[in-house]
């Protein structure tokens, strides 16, 4: 079998005293979807950041494309192909759409590829391309994420996470940004998604970790979890 | 208008172009780090002296050592803040206070140690040279400053607006977790941006050099007006400095002219107070560097 694009291994985390994962054990293959669903404070975006080097893990390792990555700082992570939409998006507010993208493909290796990546993403999202001059800050929610999304992009990264993506967004903008996270994928780009949004994640994704009180409690393929009594009943208020 | 008026005017534009070439500075430092560099003044006296020595020794134009001053101070400013200042950043702001006041306090004092405290001037052909025009007086090395002020305003725009380490320095301002996702070393940025406010600082009290008293002890004093014109005009935001500097030297100078001289300073902190109570964020400020 290939080996995973991210793996982690027994990874602990702590803030201070209190330890927030615990022996996380986690796969992502290229090009699938894989995503970590479980309710609020459970460690989600903890995971993330100890991916990303937000946090540096106390104890395990994390690896990515076959490179040792544990407690490398996310100024230098990005730098080997991985890059996040943070969770809330947090756009540059005072910066205008065109300014935001430019911003993501900031590190040299994407800087290259500038015009390129540009033409993508506003293919991706006309609508930025109309708001290219208006400031971050003036966008909706909704155009928000898809800039913090188009943002990622520009780095020309070979795995995108998403940090809550769906939260806070209007019910039709929600379908959208799960329709575009499947179409980014069939790019060839890999994804980790972090969503409370139980039902869509398990929908659009291949393989799915249910992380509760900071442990992986159950994980598999997508579409055998739907069927799960505890997850219907936990999750999806069936 | 009365002839007595326009002079006012004219040596308040003048007067506030010297005050905006030396604050651009302090309210670049201020919005992108959240620092308040109170060894500002200590920038403006290592410009001066560079121009002054290299006067003395070798006898070389004031404004042709402005940019060894601006090269020095940049170097300076960015070894300050890589090894000094990144200590407390994200630390509360009593620590970044405690810390560029010693700062101000040693600059000072090392420079007493090796100058004296002797008060120095540099003087040029045009030192006191005046331009007359339709019975004014504009004295040529002031106007230079005011030109050197508008260029610094412009070209720092400029540099922010335009240049990939201007955009990054912009996103640091503004969000520095998300600004380290974009591949930027923050402790880096802050280094750049200490030595780019030190070495157009430096290069104002080189331009200044013609026409004050130059010594050891000359910051505190500006770092002080400095304050007053960046909380007037907007901390953070560039053409603030250059705003806040003109509306205060405007209002010095004419109530130097129509009160008296001792009131002119006063007013400063008059219109300080005011501008604290009915708009804080300042003429222009929008609370983030743009």
């Amino acid at each position: 079998m290939e080996e995973p694009l991210l793996k982690l291994e027994k990874v602990n985390v702590s803030y201070r005293d209190v330890q927030v994962l615990h022996g996380i054990d986690l796969e992502v293959y290229s090009s699938e979807i894989v995503t970590v669903i479980g309710p609020n404070g459970a460690g989600k975006s903890t995971l993330l950041n100890s991916i990303i080097g937000f946090e540096a893990p106390n104890d395990g390792s994390v690896i990515f494309n076959g490179k040792v990555i544990t407690g490398i700082p996310p100024e230098d992570t990005v730098k080997l192909g991985m890059t996040i939409v943070p969770e809330g998006a947090r756009v540059f507010t005072e910066m205008t759409v065109l300014d935001n993208l430019k911003m993501g493909s900031y590190i040299k290796t994407s800087r290259a590829y500038r015009k390129e990546s540009l033409e993508l993403v506003f293919n991706f999202f006309p609508r930025l391309h109309e708001r290219m001059k208006q400031k971050g800050g003036t966008l909706s929610g909704g155009e928000r994420q898809m800039l913090a999304i188009g943002r990622a992009l520009m780095s020309r990264p070979s795995l995108l996470l998403l940090d809550e993506p769906s939260l806070g967004l209007a019910p039709l903008l929600v379908t959208k940004v799960f329709e575009t996270i499947v179409e980014i994928s069939a790019t060839g780009l890999t994804v980790l998604l972090v969503e409370q949004n139980v039902h869509y994640s398990l929908e659009i994704s291949k393989r799915a970790y249910v992380l509760e009180n900071g442990k992986i409690v159950n994980h598999g393929l997508s579409k055998d979890l739907m069927g799960n009594e505890y997850i219907k009943k936990s999750y999806l208020a069936i | 208008m009365d002839t007595v008026l326009a002079q006012a005017i004219i040596n308040g534009l003048l007067l506030g172009g010297v005050y905006a070439a030396y604050s651009a500075g302090f309210s670049l430092i201020f919005g992108v780090m959240g620092v308040v560099n109170l060894a500002h003044g200590e920038l403006i006296m290592l410009g001066a002296f560079t121009s002054y020595w290299l006067f003395a020794y070798f006898n070389l134009d004031p404004y042709l050592s402005a940019p060894v001053a601006m090269g020095l101070l940049f170097l300076f400013g960015y070894v300050v803040q890589k090894y000094i200042i990144n200590r407390v950043i994200g630390q509360p702001h009593i620590m970044s206070y405690i810390l560029t006041f010693g700062l101000h306090l040693m600059v000072a004092n090392i420079a007493i140690k090796m100058w004296t405290q002797d008060f120095r001037s540099i003087t040029t052909s045009y030192s006191g040279a005046n331009a007359a025009i339709w019975g004014l007086n504009i004295p040529y090395a002031r106007l230079v400053t005011f030109i050197v002020a508008l260029f610094v305003t412009w070209g720092l725009w400029f540099f922010l607006m335009r240049t990939e380490t201007g955009r990054a320095i912009r996103a640091t301002a503004q969000d520095k977790e998300v600004a380290r996702l974009m591949g930027v070393d923050i402790r880096n940025i802050y280094a750049i941006t200490f030595g780019l406010g030190a070495a157009i600082t430096g290069l104002s009290g080189s331009v200044m050099s013609p026409f004050v008293i130059i010594s050891p002890e000359m910051g505190l004093e500006y770092t002080i007006i400095a304050f007053c014109v960046v909380v007037l005009g907007g901390m953070g935001y560039m053409p603030g400095a250059l705003v806040g500097g003109l509306v205060l030297g405007v209002a010095q100078s004419l109530a130097a002219t129509y009160l008296n001289a001792g009131v002119s300073v006063a007013i400063t902190f008059i219109i300080l107070f005011v501008m604290l109570i009915i708009r804080p964020r300042g003429l222009l400020g929008k609370g983030s560097v743009a």
